[in-house]
């Protein structure tokens, strides 16, 4: 399992990107269960364009959030999950 | 969602984002919580992130498609280093087109072509499979924090031009086909039945693909 960890401040410094990871997210689990990993495209985003900026442990996302005062959206994502950092 | 202590939870947790933020707009969502807790500090002050090791920061890079910023720098100067480089992870520029990583030693050369002797911050095309990669730029630990964002620039841009877009369905049949696996810390598949035990649809011969450790036998044979 990799578990990943945002800052809300994140999604405000890159809302418009927020949207696009969040519609694939909510694409993928329509039904309760996302598609098989053999069932998925490509990424919305360009390659070099900005998406989320992740905390990738759970140690820097806490500090960042009591440093920033920000609430903390946790995802936990095993390998076979898609949308979030990391996972397809 | 989770306070910023880390510890009152401030929504259940489900499976899928939708159960927690809502079906009809995410962002807003999110945006309310933003308002339940204003900043109290500049983001642009925020701290740069990290991972646990190269080997899963390098497989991250490669699945998001982004170039890897290895921090390599001895013990006594990543303190200071964490600090002068926050100004360069939030630039408007840079934050959200990289992956971040503190890496102390050589270890980590051994997965990457290209690499010097010296410490450095080092941009790393992440390989198709995140296993392996190649050193884009090279900077010492002492360059201008203009100097990286501007290197870094460059680096994103060739990386975007000659790279080609994942199409992930193709990506994993191509992993599957070669047996290329990444070992992840949890097993591969999920536990429907809630026996306790990783069900496998295909028995043993569908642990058998994929390779070494294919389905089942933990990680994922995609990378």
């Amino acid at each position: 399992m990799i578990m990943r960890f945002a800052a809300i401040q994140r999604f405000a410094a890159v809302q418009r990107f927020t949207a696009v990871l969040c519609l694939a997210v909510l694409g993928g689990y329509a039904g309760g269960q996302g598609p098989r990993p053999s069932n998925l495209g490509a990424s919305k985003l360009d390659l070099g364009e900005p998406g989320i900026q992740w905390y990738t442990t759970w140690e820097s996302a806490e500090a960042e959030a009591k440093r920033s005062g920000r609430a903390i959206m946790f995802v936990a994502a095993a390998t076979q999950c898609h949308g979030v950092s990391g996972v397809f | 969602m989770l306070a910023p202590d880390g510890q009152e939870w401030l929504s259940r947790a489900s499976r899928g984002p939708e159960q927690v933020l809502g079906r009809s707009d995410a962002t807003q969502a999110l945006h309310r919580y933003s308002l339940m807790y204003p900043a109290k500090a500049d983001s642009k002050d925020a701290l740069v992130q990290d991972f646990h090791s190269f080997r899963q920061a390098l497989n991250v890079a490669s699945a998001d498609q982004r170039v890897l910023v290895l921090v390599n720098a001895p013990v006594d100067q990543e303190p200071k280093l964490r600090e002068s480089l926050r100004a360069v992870a939030n630039h408007p520029s840079v934050i959200g087109r990289f992956h971040f990583d503190f890496e102390q030693g050589s270890e980590w050369k051994a997965k990457i072509s290209g690499t010097r002797d010296q410490a450095g911050i080092v941009l790393i095309h992440p390989g198709e499979f995140g296993l392996e990669g190649k050193v884009l730029n090279h900077l010492p630990l002492d360059a201008a924090n203009d100097q990286i964002i501007a290197t870094m620039g460059k680096a994103n841009a060739r990386f975007a031009a000659t790279t080609e877009k994942k199409v992930y369905s193709q990506h994993v049949a191509k992993g599957t086909r070669e047996g290329i696996y990444f070992e992840g810390a949890v097993p591969y598949g999920e536990d429907r039945d809630g026996d306790g035990e990783i069900d496998h649809r295909g028995g043993a011969r569908g642990r058998g693909r994929g390779g070494l450790g294919g389905r089942g036998a933990g990680g994922s044979p995609r990378r």
